[in-house]
């Protein structure tokens, strides 16, 4: 039988794991540096966080008596949450659009990651900022643990859980 | 020889599965391990940090367990108490740290990872593991330099600042600060890092049978 030629591997697929977890770590720096120096500003941080507070309080005003928002803070009758730096999808979307850059992959397939990728992050922290007010108007000590454990950790399963999604969704069609 | 294992993305995404079960029970099993645990990390990182001592002053830094409530505020299960004097001027800082949110979470993913989502034999793994443990423990002991640093800085000896620093040189710092002291995320990135730069054999690459198709 005739030797036949090694297939040449699919797009972009020889690329090393270790090559790999570099660019991931050069891209992700970077973008941190991006949300601390930037995006954590109070000038460009206060119109996010007045965004958030309000979206969150439409989403909240069919179930809760008295919800309202007031720039970044998000209030109701018995207990208000400030939206602050750190409680947002920045951190969580850095995660997803570093491996989305350092992944081997078209445009258009990047271009898809981080768009679902970012707006799904983004309707979690929607999500997260309704869960800590309901969560503080019950019990203090809950809203601590959510605040601080976790929803946290939610976030950084949702950023991870995409990042692994959207790679074997890549190499699939790859 | 050993042979690594076949994985097809249904079975990365298994082992990935796996991974979180078993990080799952190392989490869960952290009030049976801190009474080893905890002692071990503040011995061990007071002697470390004694050794290394990276600071431009003569410090002194403690590890004393139990945290008061003002130290333990926005950490998770803050239950030590660290304490940086100068050796020969008038001065203390203290902050609270938890041995479990900066030692065992990020330790117990790296365990996890090599346990569970390396696909290497038992054997080939022991190497790489062991390595990734000692550069994990390497950061574990930056992060904790990094919030002393913080902590010194804003710390005041004999009515002056503990570290003489630029704006911009105390702004680097806080970032560095929050980032590797304060975040959740980082306890899960740095093993992951550690895990995909150790576990798997150089010149690995995406396309290679032994973690894709």
């Amino acid at each position: 039988m005739p030797d036949r030629k090694a297939e040449p591997p699919a797009h972009g697929t020889s690329l090393s794991v270790r090559a790999f977890v570099l660019r991931f770590l050069l891209a992700f720096a970077g973008l941190e540096v991006l949300v601390y120096l930037v995006l954590w500003q109070d000038r460009w941080f206060a119109p996010y966080a007045a965004v958030n507070a309000r979206v969150t309080a439409l989403l909240l005003a069919p179930f809760l008596d008295g919800v309202a928002a007031a720039g970044g803070l998000l209030t109701s009758p018995t207990f208000s949450v400030q939206v602050r730096p750190g409680c947002d999808a920045y951190q969580a979307g850095a995660v997803l659009l570093a491996g989305v850059l350092a992944f081997p992959a078209t445009t258009a397939q990047r271009l898809w990651g981080a768009t679902v990728g970012l707006a799904s992050l983004q309707i979690l922290n929607l999500l997260r900022l309704a869960v800590l007010l309901r969560a503080g108007q019950h019990d203090h000590a809950l809203f601590e643990r959510m605040h601080l454990e976790i929803l946290p950790l939610v976030f950084v399963a949702a950023a991870l859980g995409l990042l692994f999604g959207w790679c074997l969704w890549t190499r699939r069609r790859a | 020889m050993d042979t690594p294992a076949r994985l097809r993305p249904g079975g990365l995404a298994r082992r990935a599965g796996l991974a979180l079960l078993v990080h799952a029970a190392l989490v869960v099993a952290w009030p049976l391990l801190r009474p080893l645990y905890a002692p071990a990390y503040r011995a061990l990182a007071e002697v470390a940090l004694d050794i290394a001592a990276p600071w431009p002053a003569p410090l002194a830094v403690r590890l004393e367990p139990g945290a008061s409530a003002e130290l333990a505020r926005d950490q998770i299960l803050a239950d030590t108490t660290v304490r940086v004097e100068h050796r020969e001027l008038v001065g203390t800082g203290t902050f609270g740290a938890s041995t479990f949110f900066h030692g065992w979470l990020p330790t117990s993913v790296l365990l996890a990872l090599f346990l569970a989502a390396t696909p290497r034999p038992w054997r080939a793994r022991r190497g790489p593991l062991l390595v990734a443990l000692l550069a994990l423990h390497a950061f574990l002991l930056g992060r904790l330099a990094v919030a002393v640093l913080y902590t010194w800085a804003e710390s005041t000896v004999e009515g002056r600042p503990g570290l003489a620093l630029s704006p911009a040189g105390l702004r680097a710092l806080r970032m560095a600060w929050h980032f590797a002291w304060g975040e959740m995320l980082t306890n899960y990135l740095a093993p992951l890092a550690l895990w995909a730069l150790c576990a798997f054999e150089r010149g690995t690459r995406l396309a290679d049978h032994r973690i894709g198709h």
